[in-house]
């Protein structure tokens, strides 16, 4: 491989991790406090809130069927308020991070709401606050399966990250379009693929990791305690 | 402090759009320090009821009071026992038994006296680090009696507690509770369906009737503790429940 070719695969890898590090804390953020806020606010449930709910709920669907590459053109009045332009890297974040609060947050929902019911009256009878049972019970309960919740949004992320080099995000994905696609320079594209690949495997197993440590964190305390 | 008491209680209970009644006017007191069982079948209402004075769900008409209070939703003056133990299962057993102290802001030091009082109580001192997948279903039951009491609650309620354990563990439980019961003289009603069960640690037997549930008759157990199950008044007590209960079988 020409020395031209790996530098040019480690900035776009280093702008690929960029976009995709800053829009995954961003959006975890905001998403997994929204998937909790659209669990409890439903209709008998700790803060049961009906109307507040739906007006919400409609507002993550709204933005989860909207397609990212509109979605990516829609908000760039938004985009150059924020980072003052709406090309490169830290513009692309913009999108990104909004495309993936809905997500996360109904990831974030659908492993909150596996949480055992009883758990939760258990703590409501003990004097829990609606506060209190989402810090100290929902949340610790559901740990294993919002990170799970996150391993599939960074992956998702690397994936539309690459799109959205496409309008000059910048990144792995524009890389291989520009070389690969457009000068016909195919070693490049393989090139990509191949990073991608092995960038979406690292994150899937260490994303598995953890929840499995998550998941068996109590053996594991009591088999040091014993 | 723990009296009590319910008044003219129904729930009805909305199925699709068919009311479906599911007790009806039920009125009850209940002493401090007395021990009572609501007994009947399965679906007369017997959740239904123990829901409604933990505070989960509302009556549909009549009013529940504690010392007075009435009743508007949950509270640590109300614990509640269930047959599955709903133990936290990423907490150890002593965080388990703190969880109501903390939630109420009880300071450190004293919280952990207090859950030491209740370990030893439930006989489980040495279990204290453990974790609940580590412990019997009867130790879990324990745990959850514990925690339950921690708090210092004034009533106590418990669905079922012992439904999910073998024969063996749960006679020994229910020895074990009537000990607790008469060294922290609380409020205790529980829920059951088992007739030995209501007569070994009741003071009074609530016989409940189906669709609608209503209070069928209020038998008091004047039997000493521990209960002997060879002891001729004791006999006689359950054939009278029998009785009341067999009323109620399904007529199939
Ligand atoms: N949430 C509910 N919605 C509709 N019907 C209910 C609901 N909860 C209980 N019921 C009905 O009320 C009756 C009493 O139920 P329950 O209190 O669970 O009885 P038990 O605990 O004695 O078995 C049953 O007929 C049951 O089907
Ligand atoms: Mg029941």
């Amino acid at each position: 491989m020409s020395q031209r070719l790996i530098g040019l695969l480690l900035d776009a890898l280093w702008e690929t991790l960029a976009m995709v590090g800053v829009s995954c804390f961003l959006a975890a953020l905001v998403g997994i406090p929204l998937g909790v806020v659209l669990l409890v606010t439903q209709r008998g449930h700790i803060a049961e809130s009906p109307l507040f709910n739906r007006v919400v709920g409609a507002l993550v669907n709204a933005t989860r069927s909207t397609p990212f590459i509109i979605l990516m053109v829609a908000i760039i009045p938004l985009t150059r308020l924020i980072v003052g332009t709406s090309i490169g890297t830290w513009a692309a974040a913009v999108p990104l991070t909004l495309a993936a609060i809905p997500f996360v947050a109904r990831l974030a929902e659908a492993s909150l709401r596996e949480v055992d019911p009883g758990l939760i009256e258990a703590a409501q009878a003990m004097g829990a606050t609606p506060r209190q049972i989402v810090a100290k019970v929902l949340i610790p309960e559901a740990l294993p399966g919002i990170v799970a919740g996150m391993t599939i949004t960074v992956v998702s992320l690397i994936g539309y990250s690459a799109m959205a080099g496409a309008v000059g995000g910048g990144g792995l994905g524009d890389l291989g379009i520009r070389y690969g696609y457009q000068r016909f320079e195919g070693e490049v594209m393989a090139a990509v693929v191949v990073v991608l690949i092995v960038l979406v495997s690292l994150v899937q197993w260490a994303g598995d990791r953890l929840a499995r440590q998550l998941n068996k964190r109590l053996t594991a305390k009591q088999a040091a305690a014993i | 402090m723990g009296h009590l008491s319910l008044s003219a209680v129904s729930k009805i209970y909305d199925d699709h759009g068919a009311p479906v009644t599911a007790l009806s006017g039920i009125t009850l007191d209940i002493a401090d320090g007395e021990f009572c069982a609501i007994l009947g079948h399965s679906g007369c209402g017997k959740t239904s009821l123990l829901n409604m004075v933990a505070g989960f769900e509302s009556p549909t008409s009549g009013s529940i009071t504690v010392d007075r209070q009435a009743v508007t939703g949950p509270g640590w003056e109300r614990t509640i026992i269930f047959q599955d133990y709903a133990l936290f299962p990423w907490a150890n057993i002593r965080d388990n038994v703190a969880f109501g102290l903390e939630m109420k802001g009880v300071p450190p030091a004293e919280r952990r006296r207090i859950v030491d009082h209740h370990l030893s109580l439930v006989g489980l001192a040495a279990f204290a680090e453990r974790y609940p997948h580590q412990l019997s279903g009867g130790m879990k039951q324990r745990v959850a009696i514990a925690r339950a009491l921690a708090v210092q609650p004034r009533v106590l309620l418990m669905d079922e507690p012992f439904a999910a354990l073998d024969d063996q563990t749960r006679r020994a439980m229910q020895g074990e509770l009537t000990r607790i019961w008469q060294q922290e003289k609380k409020t205790v009603v529980l829920v059951t369906h088992s007739i030995d069960e209501a007569i070994l640690l009741a003071d009074t037997v609530v016989v409940l009737s189906r669709h609608p549930g209503r209070i069928k008759r209020i038998v008091p157990i004047g039997l000493d503790r521990p209960r002997d199950e060879d002891d001729p008044a004791y006999a006689v007590l359950r054939k009278e429940l029998r009785a009341l209960i067999h009323d109620e079988a399904d007529p199939i």
